[in-house]
């Protein structure tokens, strides 16, 4: 049996009376695609920031990374102990070119390596997710929407992750952008990371998940096998709701 | 009008230019960074005054002036992490935080004033002047002093400007000042770079001081003025890039100083803030200025 990467144990978020995480637990298996599904404001995008404490933690709750609580650490030091994040908009430092983006993460996690090292882990952190090295040093802000995703991922790989958070990558993108977007995640996970998924375009979510989650209300409906999930009739019911006679 | 006048008159406003570079970039600096205005900016200026008198002075501990200009420059480094950490840091996460941050910044610039008349006496104090004579060019004639003022503020801001775009820690406090919760996921500790904003804000005040010492007579209260015209420069120019306020700064230099040759000194500071207000209807982003922040 493999010990789970990462875990979730009864975290719960709470704004006065409205539970926006409602006590989910869940495990997640090295290298494992871990999708999450759910329709808007059901939590999903809470479930990452309670995770990495940005910009808040849990009302209560644990969250282990290799069975040690991380809920104590403040949120730099969660990036640096192995969970990196990226987020649904695409929250670059616009002003900052597109290597300069990668080296802020690089130098954070290796501060005392020569810089001609920290330079390569940064290109290293961009070829990977196929950014174009012809744009290495073009401002972040002026890059297209896809190649700004690209850079967010790369800055977050550039820590080193053990576990990637991906806070709906697909959106806002056209087929053939999503379907590069799904090859990045696939190598992501090749290279021996974890994965987990946020992810709106249900079509790339079942393609490349090992298992799926599905939130409502900020409740845990579901987890398991892609396909038996969106089979369930509790999951259904939450998409589309319930057929009136 | 005369030549010599003129000349004068635009020397007179490249002097007061560059000073209110140099007080107005750590304010700045703070607003790109922490989105809030440091009210205790004047009280530093007038800090790093009296520290430099402290270390420099023969009735106090009497350094030769560069030693004691860069000690001061360390103590105003860690006085402004520190207060950061006192002031500000407490409530860096509440949404009201740009209006809690003028009570606690104002509050500090009177317990630092109130420290300096406690410590030091009101008593006005100089420091010496950074070096005699005078230089011609034809009809100009040029204090060294002035001279060697105006070539330091231009070092001095060059070498935040090259620390913030070339070194680590400046590539992170840009970082920071763009996007807090983006910059703590890339492992970056915020408060801490916050802190080192602080620290750089109340260090170039600091060295201001240093010059406005040289000038003129130092009081506890010295930073005041100096910080009201720091506020314009910086509301003038724009709240966006480090650069925007030196620019912004060399134009109110010499609106300051043909408006005290025009209309005298009183009410030179009329027309300042008039200017101000004029820039800001017709361009309410500032001269130089962008709606978003950045450094």
């Amino acid at each position: 049996m493999v010990d789970p990467i990462l875990s979730a144990r009864g975290v719960a978020k709470h704004f006065g009376g409205l539970k926006a995480v409602n006590d989910v637990s869940f495990d997640v298996l090295p290298q494992q695609i871990f999708g999450i599904a759910g329709p808007n404001g059901s939590g999903k995008s809470t479930l990452f920031n309670v995770i990495t404490k940005v910009p808040f933690g849990p009302t209560h709750g644990d969250v282990l990374l290799n069975g040690r609580p991380i809920q104590g650490l403040s949120a730099h030091r969660i990036a640096l102990s192995g969970v990196a994040r990226t987020f649904q908009r695409e929250n670059v430092f616009a002003s900052l070119s597109a290597i300069d983006n990668v080296l802020v993460a690089v130098e954070s996690y290796l501060p005392t390596a020569p810089f001609a090292e920290q330079i390569e882990r940064a290109e290293e952190a961009l070829n990977l997710v196929g950014f174009p090295a012809n744009m290495h040093n073009s401002p972040a802000g002026s890059v297209p929407i896809f190649y700004r995703k690209q850079l967010m991922i790369a800055s977050a790989l550039a820590l080193q992750p053990k576990v990637l958070l991906l806070d709906e990558p697909a959106s806002s993108l056209t087929g053939p952008e999503i379907e590069r977007m799904k090859q990045i995640i696939l190598r992501v996970r090749d290279n021996g990371m974890t994965v987990i998924l946020i992810e709106h375009v249900l079509g790339l979510l079942m393609e490349v998940s090992d298992q799926l989650m599905v939130l409502d209300q900020g409740t845990m409906i579901a987890s398991g096998d892609p396909v038996a999930v969106t089979r369930d009739p509790i999951v259904i019911e939450a998409y589309l709701g319930v057929a009136h006679e | 009008m005369d030549t010599a006048i003129l000349i004068d008159i635009v020397k007179s406003g490249l002097v007061l230019g560059a000073l209110y570079a140099l007080m107005a970039t750590g304010l700045s600096l703070v607003w790109t960074t922490l989105g809030i205005f440091n009210f205790a900016h004047g009280a530093f200026i007038a800090l790093g005054a009296y520290l430099a008198w402290q270390f420099s002075s023969a009735d106090a501990w009497g350094l030769p002036m560069v030693p004691a200009i860069l000690l001061s420059c360390a103590v105003m480094f860690a006085i402004g992490a520190l207060l950061h950490f006192l002031l500000v840091k407490p409530f860096e996460r509440r949404q009201d935080i740009v209006l809690i941050s003028v009570i606690t910044t104002l509050a500090g610039a009177v317990i630092l004033e109130n420290g300096l008349q406690l410590i030091w006496g009101a008593r006005s104090k100089q420091i010496p002047p950074l070096a005699e004579g005078a230089v011609e060019f034809g009809a100009l004639s040029l204090r060294n002093s002035e001279l060697i003022l105006m070539g330091l503020v231009l070092a001095i801001l060059l070498c935040v400007g090259l620390f913030l775009r070339y070194s680590r820690p400046g590539r992170s406090m840009r970082a920071v000042a763009q996007n807090q919760d983006a910059a703590a996921l890339l492992g970056l500790n915020v408060p801490l770079y916050f802190s080192m904003v602080f620290g750089i804000a109340a260090l170039t005040a600091g060295l201001a001081g240093v010059f406005v010492g040289t000038i003129r007579f130092m009081s506890p209260s010295m930073g005041s003025e100096p910080l009201m015209k720091a506020l314009i420069v910086v509301i003038f120019g724009g709240v966006a890039r480090f650069s925007s306020p030196i620019y912004a700064a060399l134009i109110i230099g010499q609106i300051e100083a043909f408006s005290v040759y025009f209309v005298g000194l009183y009410w030179a500071p009329a027309v300042l803030f008039f200017t101000m207000i004029v820039v800001l209807l017709i361009k309410p982003e500032g001269l130089f200025g962008k709606y978003q922040r950045t450094l």
